[in-house]
């Protein structure tokens, strides 16, 4: 390897991991230490819940494989899961970062070959993609080895496999990728781009959503067959899947055939990909760097709309949020995704939906239908981490908003009325099909809509003063904001404690009747928004004069 | 109309001293020229000038308003443009426009004559309905700066405001300036470009590791040394 590609390389490394700036801030910024402890500490919880579901579902996998002796089933599902999940969101990651990199005006003009500087990007892709692979095989490798006594080999052997099952999927997908980007120009469409994979992944949830539905709904034989058709399909698909659980799971000749065919193959699609970039990657980068021809609004007349300072303040919020599309896909992927499950759910299963509807009969189902309501209502509009990121998406041009002669509590009320329209979007999307679907009388549902209304002021008041006590202004990236913005965590766990409050309450109060629960719950939330506004104004009149 | 009385600033825990009780008295009419080396305190300064940044010490008074207790009142005298021009690239040139005109309280009238003169006189019209993301550095520059003097405000604080700017655009702003300060209100600017403060300032002021290590006019400054120019005594003095 010469020498310039392995400083390339590790600049990649430490650049991607944002190594650099990580130590920095543990070095010199106090806050940010604590800041960056309590992250942790939230993605681990985070992390270790996922994978004990994971864990859980594996090893119901693993018995129900025994019971039909083929308990390599979930080490097949193991490497088609992983593979599968690297080649779709491969092909979002890599054409991010292989056309979107904000730093190719200084990696082009430097003395590298096109190879290496795609080499360095997709080393960094790949370092990511192992964060990702190691939870989703390790487990299922686990658990077949541990339970079926293997031998050494085994495990020697699933090295191999875990350092080479991301390595097909992804050069695929930066096959894919470059050969797009080289015939069609897409790099000025980012925004178009980013929309589409943004609705792919809101389609990935609800498909998995009703297949997991679809998976509840059988017996447990057809659903064990139905596994392994899946899996089969898959494997006929995608065949490195089933060359890599033979390659594991026997120890004989054929194993160690298909081992050498798994990495063979992996490298014979590297250097394919080495290859490739050498001819194409720089056309297709070259003509994305291209400045798009201006629109030129030569002799359009000035156009000038005088506003109250408080709804240009919305107007900004709003611009800024729907005309950026990761923040748009964001924000209102749960109104989106939410209906349309409820959607899917009533209308596909017509038996569940004559038996619920038989339920509903029934004394006090009513109330429990109302109840369910309110909090499925409360969850859709209020996990869209658009008030917990209000102040951090702001980013440099934050100073704009400490420059203008508004007061910051004005300032901060345009924030929560923005956070509270898409909230509400939500609110009554949500309530409304709810609703129709469940044939709900219209007080009951008025009771959804308003309850769940004061719960939303409520979450994107405590949203706001969890982003305005320590916004991340510092990203070069807008996804940032969103995606690495430990403040959503945070958002999205005060939802989670005040619906857990809300669930206590309602079941303190279930003996004293209907009336006084939701009653309980409007006082309780109408208390909490007034107390939380009262220290939101507070707390913003310090924060936009501070640093 | 821009009075510093005794600013200091410090970062890392008081390990480094940006500004160190800095006084400063900018009147009426004046063309203040803000200068030093790079990492001197001259942006550290203007932030705290325009509330960006909250002096540890010292007041700030902005024509006639203590820029910390009479916050929204300071601030509608400023018209500031930053040393980098980052502003909203997802609306429209118009829309920031209108946006900045709105919460200035500017009325409808009076700012669409205003921007449609500085439109003119920055070349901008033709763009003004385009994403502010598809704009040159120097288009940028000068959307910032046509917002920062759409609400005709007292005070121009400009942080390296010609830098990006095409000629024509530089020698309007200068002119624009000039005609500014007849008026008897102020322009305080920082800049690299010394030949630039030597002909347009009527002070100058040279600030040195946080420290306002000299103030004057272009003679104050000579000190009875008739051919030395701007550049000799900035070397001189920031040794």
């Amino acid at each position: 390897m010469r020498k310039p590609l392995k400083s390339l390389i590790r600049v990649s490394l430490k650049n991607n991991f944002s190594i650099v700036s990580l130590r920095y801030k543990l070095k010199h910024q106090d806050n940010r230490r604590g800041e960056l402890i309590a992250s942790l500490i939230a993605i681990a919880i985070a992390f270790a819940s996922l994978i004990f579901m994971y864990i859980f579902i594996l090893v119901g996998m693993y018995r129900q494989g025994v019971a039909t002796e083929q308990p390599e089933l979930i080490v097949a599902f193991g490497f088609t899961t992983t593979q599968f999940f690297t080649l779709f969101f491969g092909i979002i990651y890599i054409m991010s970062v292989f056309y979107f990199s904000k730093d190719f005006s200084i990696l082009i003009p430097m003395p590298l070959t096109p190879s290496e500087v795609m080499l360095s990007k997709f080393i960094a892709v790949l370092a990511n993609e192992y964060l990702v692979v190691l939870p989703m095989l390790l487990p299922p490798i686990l658990i077949y080895g541990i339970n079926r006594d293997v031998s050494l080999f085994y495990w020697v052997k699933s090295l191999a496999f875990i350092a080479f099952a991301p390595i097909i999927p992804l050069t695929m997908a930066a096959i894919l990728v470059m050969v797009i980007m080289r015939f069609i120009n897409l790099s000025r469409h980012k925004d178009t781009l980013t929309i589409i994979g943004g609705l792919l992944s809101i389609l990935f949830v609800v498909v998995m959503s009703i297949y997991s539905q679809d998976m509840t709904g059988m017996d447990e034989e057809l659903f064990l067959e139905t596994q392994i058709n899946f899996i089969e399909e898959i494997g006929k698909k995608f065949p490195p899947s089933i060359w890599a659980t033979i390659g594991l799971v026997n120890d004989k000749m054929q194993g160690i055939l298909n081992l050498l065919l798994f990495i063979g193959v992996s490298i014979l699609f590297f250097m394919g990909l080495i290859f490739l970039s050498e001819r194409v990657f720089y056309e297709g980068l070259l003509a994305g760097m291209e400045a798009g021809k201006k629109r030129h609004t030569a002799n359009m007349r000035i156009k000038v709309k005088r506003r109250s300072p408080l709804s240009a303040l919305v107007l900004r919020e709003w611009r800024l949020f729907i005309r950026n599309p990761g923040y748009a896909i964001n924000g209102l992927a749960g109104i989106i995704i939410m209906p349309l499950i409820i959607i899917i759910s009533f209308s596909a299963n017509g038996k569940d939906m004559e038996e619920l509807i038989s339920l509903m009969q029934l004394p006090g189902a009513d109330m429990a239908i109302t109840i369910v309501g309110i909090f499925l209502s409360i969850f859709t509009s209020t996990t869209n981490m658009i008030s917990c990121t209000a102040i951090s998406r702001e980013g440099k041009d934050v100073w704009i908003s400490k420059l203008i002669p508004v007061s910051p509590k004005k300032q901060v009320l345009s924030k929560l009325f923005h956070a509270m329209i898409v909230s509400t979007m939500g609110i009554v999307s949500i309530g409304i099909i709810y609703a129709i679907f469940l044939k709900l009388s219209l007080g009951r549902t008025l009771i959804i809509l308003s309850i769940s209304f004061l719960a939303s002021l409520f979450m994107n008041i405590i949203g706001l003063i969890v982003d305005i006590m320590n916004p991340k202004l510092d990203w070069t990236n807008p996804q940032e904001a969103y995606k690495s913005n430990i403040n959503g965590l945070f958002g999205l766990l005060s939802v989670f404690i005040v619906m857990g409050i809300l669930g206590a309450l309602t079941y303190i109060l279930m003996a004293m009747g209907e009336f006084v629960i939701y009653s309980g719950m409007s006082v309780l939330l109408i208390v909490l928004s007034i107390l939380s506004l009262k220290y939101l104004f507070k707390r913003v009149e310090i924060s936009y004069i501070d640093d | 109309m821009i009075y510093m009385d005794h600013i200091s600033k410090c970062y890392n825990k008081g390990e480094i001293k940006a500004v160190d009780d800095l006084c400063l008295n900018v009147r009426p009419g004046e063309i203040f020229g803000f200068l030093g080396p790079n990492g001197a305190g001259k942006t550290t300064t203007i932030k705290m000038m325009v509330g960006l940044l909250k002096p540890d010490s010292g007041n700030i008074i902005i024509n006639g308003y203590d820029n910390q207790n009479e916050a929204i009142d300071a601030k509608r005298s400023i018209g500031y443009v930053p040393d980098n021009p980052e502003v909203y690239d997802r609306l429209r040139g118009i829309e920031y426009l209108n946006f900045l005109a709105d919460v200035y309280e500017v009325a409808e009238d009076i700012r669409k004559d205003r921007i449609e003169f500085l439109l003119h006189k920055f070349g901008l019209s033709d763009y003004i309905y385009d994403p502010i993301n598809t704009y040159s550095h120097g288009m940028k520059q000068k959307i910032v700066l046509i917002g920062a003097l759409i609400h005709e405000p007292a005070v121009w604080v400009l942080d390296e405001p010609m830098v990006g700017l095409d000629p024509k655009s530089s020698h309007f702003l200068k002119e624009y300036m000039r005609e500014h300060c007849n008026r008897g209100n102020t322009v305080f600017f920082s800049t690299h470009v010394l030949e630039i403060a030597e002909r347009l300032c009527d002070r100058i002021g040279i600030i040195d590791r946080g420290k306002l290590i000299a103030v004057g006019t272009m003679a104050d400054l000579r000190d009875g040394e008739q051919i030395e120019s701007l550049e000799n005594i900035f070397l001189e003095l920031t040794k």
